[in-house]
């Protein structure tokens, strides 16, 4: 197997600030999933009701005690939840972006109600890892995380938005999606999470042709960190084509359809040629 | 001449815990319990309940991250605020699902569980909405002492009782 080149983490003349800054335990589970659709060694079970939001997620654990987070809780098929988390943490991984591994898992046994369809959930989920031993949405801290951890998540912001441009991420709301670990001294420890309304959610009804990521900041950014966005927007185009199908083709139809699935390909092979333009920089 | 017949009111109650979970990667960690959230919702009207601790040890404090500890050092202190603003913003019977849809990382407010047939007791020459209270305050105690196994300081507090006719 071929390994993908990957960007620094730190790209040179950008503003230092670190891109993604998991534990070794989170990168090795990263390493593994990111290889498979569905993770071997791990038998989930629900620890909790459903939470009553958009996806109904609901936390889990395997029988190691690994914690994680499933989604969707319900069975609506008008976007498909999961196969859009998991495509966009393998393609985050290729980029070493601070988005949490993600694997498919099919729950067994009787499902329970979801609080806002009251209809059981569908068995076809993923599973998202924690980031970090302790985080929490960044409106949580918003008051709590200095100027100089703000300002240390820069390159990593800057990273995900040309990431977030590529997949076409473009409904997120950030001061509820990125999840912070502050300990009052920079580097902020930043994870970005919720990529169900990516993908063929954006694509189905707007080709969103050369539009990049319009999404809100979690605090005023006077500008992004170009080297950050120069070096994502190289590694985007440095991914060959047969990675990113492999990476779709390998979501099975009960996660994702086929129709979908040949969407989500076509869309990210023509947008990984064009991310140079979409996000406004030149690659030489 | 007084009322000497027990009123029952039916009512749906929905139970929520708020928890500190000190290691978020491993459910066998330590979890610090923090309080219950009691929300009952009857025909016309409903009200939300909190029992939230007032203190926490040293070894608690050490075991929450930084960012929390001076928040959490109180936290019906931290909560009471965004407790109102959940009875002020929510939808009749959802202020619990709002608060969980909110705090669903290190610190959680689990989502509700719901129990839909409860009886609240309106004993004879007692208002409706002073009785409603008493039987919530009730249960706020006895839950909340048995989340919190008893010990911990503990303050108990309702909203009013809302009419939703008003």
């Amino acid at each position: 197997m071929v390994e993908q080149e990957r960007p620094p983490t730190n790209p040179e003349g950008g503003t230092g600030g670190r891109i993604q800054l998991f534990d070794a335990d989170v990168l090795k589970l990263r390493g593994t999933w990111s290889n498979c659709a569905v993770a071997l060694g791990h038998t989930w079970e629900r620890c909790a009701a459903n939470q009553n939001s958009e996806s109904s997620p609901f936390d889990v654990k395997d029988k190691d005690g690994l914690r994680g987070k499933a989604n969707p809780g319900h069975n609506n098929t008008d976007v498909s939840r999961a196969a859009h988390e998991k495509i966009a943490s393998d393609l985050a991984a290729l980029l070493d972006l601070p988005i949490p591994p993600v694997t498919l898992f099919k729950l067994e046994g009787v499902l329970p109600q979801d609080p806002r369809t009251k209809l059981p959930g569908t068995p076809f989920v993923c599973v998202s890892a924690w980031a970090f031993p302790s985080c929490d949405e960044w409106a949580k801290h918003v008051a709590v995380i200095t100027e100089e951890e703000k300002a240390s998540t820069i390159a990593a912001l800057s990273a995900v938005w040309v990431f977030d441009s590529w997949i076409s991420a473009d409904d997120r709301l950030f001061s509820k999606h990125i999840l912070v670990s502050p300990t009052g001294k920079p580097p902020l420890k930043i994870a970005c999470i919720d990529y169900a309304f990516s993908l063929s959610r954006s694509w189905a009804s707007n080709p969103r042709t050369n539009i990049a990521a319009n999404w809100e900041m979690p605090f005023e950014i006077a500008k992004r960190d170009p080297a950050a966005v120069l070096g994502i927007a190289k590694a985007i185009v440095g991914i060959t084509d047969a990675k990113v199908g492999e990476i779709v083709n390998r979501i099975g139809v009960e996660w994702l359809p086929p129709a979908r699935r040949d969407l989500i390909l076509k869309n990210l092979l023509e947008r990984k040629g064009k991310i140079a333009e979409i996000v406004g920089v030149t690659i030489v | 001449m007084s009322n000497s017949v027990t009123s029952l009111h039916q009512a749906r109650r929905l139970q929520s815990h708020i928890l500190y979970r000190c290691d978020l990667q491993h459910s066998n960690s330590v979890n610090i319990h923090l309080g219950v959230l009691i929300e009952f919702i009857g025909a016309d009207w409903n009200v939300l309940g909190m029992a939230v601790r007032t203190d926490l040890s040293e070894a608690e404090i050490a075991a929450v991250a930084p960012a929390w500890r001076t928040r959490l050092a109180c936290p019906f202190k931290y909560f009471e605020p965004e407790i109102e603003r959940a009875w002020r913003d929510a939808e009749s019977g959802k202020c619990i699902e709002l608060l969980a849809s909110e705090y669903s990382a290190s610190l959680l407010i689990e989502p509700p569980l719901l129990n839909e047939h409860c009886l609240l007791r309106q004993p004879p020459d007692v208002e409706t909405e002073q009785a409603i209270r008493i039987e919530v305050l009730e249960l706020l105690d006895t839950e909340g002492r048995r989340f919190l196994n008893s010990a911990p300081a503990l303050k108990i507090e309702t909203s009013p009782v809302k009419s939703r006719a008003a």
